[in-house]
């Protein structure tokens, strides 16, 4: 019978006594809590039942502080696993996208003016070579036969057609 | 921690003694503002700070020593990476007890395991250690007889349902306050105080059935 009263305490006085047992409760709560502990055996058996409960449990030490070295660890496991406190925002794909773009873009262009000034060099030199070719076409002679006088090499231009053939 | 602001080494000096808990609140409101802003060192105070609670918290949770600093490393770790969303309504401490909490069931739940069960009753010359202990009435000071003790109470705890379990251990064996609890377990700070006096009464009352049961003639 005994057990059983202890188990129940007083529904609405259950929250008193849980003060009263941490020390917490004073004032009206506490007047109030005496005058019933006064009538009421279960009351007062749950309350003795809980400090004893508390004193019990006391015995155990809390858990110790591992000390500076658990933070140590800690933080190193951060700089291992974690990027520097950023965590990744939903942007984060956009702009690596974005610079992918971006870089393959350039890449492109780069190739396209390479692409575009080695075209020039290779004309320009072609065209130059040309010019080389149709300069001494204009100005070849039959070197067996060179003009000898001015009206020669008037001829000589106008059959080469002023150097268009 | 060359490069913690001097506000940090300053306190780190100054607070185990004389600081107030309003001023702790608001140098852990400093550090949790520099550790958004990049300063590294400041969250390692933190951790420093907050890493025995952690370990408490955690392992009156899930019990298996070997797996708490794990388990609470990782705490750290999610923390650290989620820091600069940590909006500081709560208490810095409130927030990351919330992630151990999250953390320990996913853990338990990713490991299928339930919190570490003790295979069988107390003997009866258990009962009777803890009742030497308990008349002794302050807590051994031999370091063999104080693990003792603890493993003979978690054993006598292991009766009780998981909830009421680990309020029991955060509250009496940790020293976690009531409202802490609530904030933890997302439950009323009514609800917790009448849940721990009705454990206290229950765990009691088989504490006394076993001492009855072991003084018994014949038993």
């Amino acid at each position: 019978m005994d057990g059983q009263i202890q188990n129940f305490a007083c529904s609405n006085y259950e929250l008193l006594l849980e003060d009263f047992v941490n020390g917490e409760l004073s004032g009206a709560g506490a007047k109030s809590l005496a005058e019933h502990l006064k009538d009421c055996g279960a009351c007062r058996a749950a309350f003795q039942n809980a400090s004893e409960c508390s004193r019990l449990l006391h015995l155990a030490d809390h858990t110790p502080d591992p000390g500076p070295g658990f933070a140590r660890t800690v933080m190193a496991r951060i700089r291992t696993e974690a990027s520097p406190v950023q965590e990744k925002s939903l942007w984060q794909p956009f702009v690596f996208l974005g610079w992918r773009f971006a870089a393959t873009a350039a890449l492109g262009l780069v190739a396209l003016m390479t692409y575009d000034i080695s075209g020039h060099i290779r004309q320009s030199n072609r065209q130059s070579g040309d010019l080389q070719i149709e300069a001494r076409d204009l100005f070849s002679t039959d070197s067996a036969n060179p003009p000898r006088t001015q009206d020669d090499v008037l001829m000589l231009v106008a059959e080469s057609n002023h150097g268009n053939q | 921690m060359a490069d913690v602001p001097k506000i940090v080494a300053a306190n780190a000096q100054a607070l185990p003694v004389a600081a107030s808990r309003r001023e702790k609140a608001q140098e852990e409101r400093e550090l949790v503002r520099l550790c958004q802003n990049g300063t590294e060192s400041a969250f390692e105070e933190l951790v420093r700070r907050n890493q025995q609670r952690m370990l408490a918290l955690v392992g009156g949770i899930l019990r298996r020593r070997e797996d708490v600093e794990d388990v609470v490393q990782q705490v750290f770790l999610k923390a650290y990476i989620s820091i600069r969303r940590f909006d500081q309504r709560a208490a810095f401490s409130t927030w990351l007890y919330k992630i151990a909490v999250n953390e320990c069931w996913d853990y338990l739940r990713k490991k299928k395991v339930r919190p570490l069960m003790y295979e069988s009753d107390m003997s009866e010359e258990q009962v009777s250690r803890l009742d030497g202990f308990a008349s002794a009435d302050r807590p051994p000071e031999n370091v063999s007889e104080r693990a003792e003790v603890r493993e003979l109470l978690e054993k006598l705890l292991e009766k009780l349902p998981e909830q009421d379990r680990q309020l029991l251990v955060l509250k009496e064996m940790e020293g976690f306050s009531v409202q802490e609890l609530a904030e933890i377990l997302d439950l009323n700070v009514n609800t917790v105080k009448v849940r721990l006096f009705r454990a206290r009464g229950r765990i009691m009352d088989m504490y006394r059935g076993r001492r009855t049961q072991g003084k018994a003639p014949g038993v």
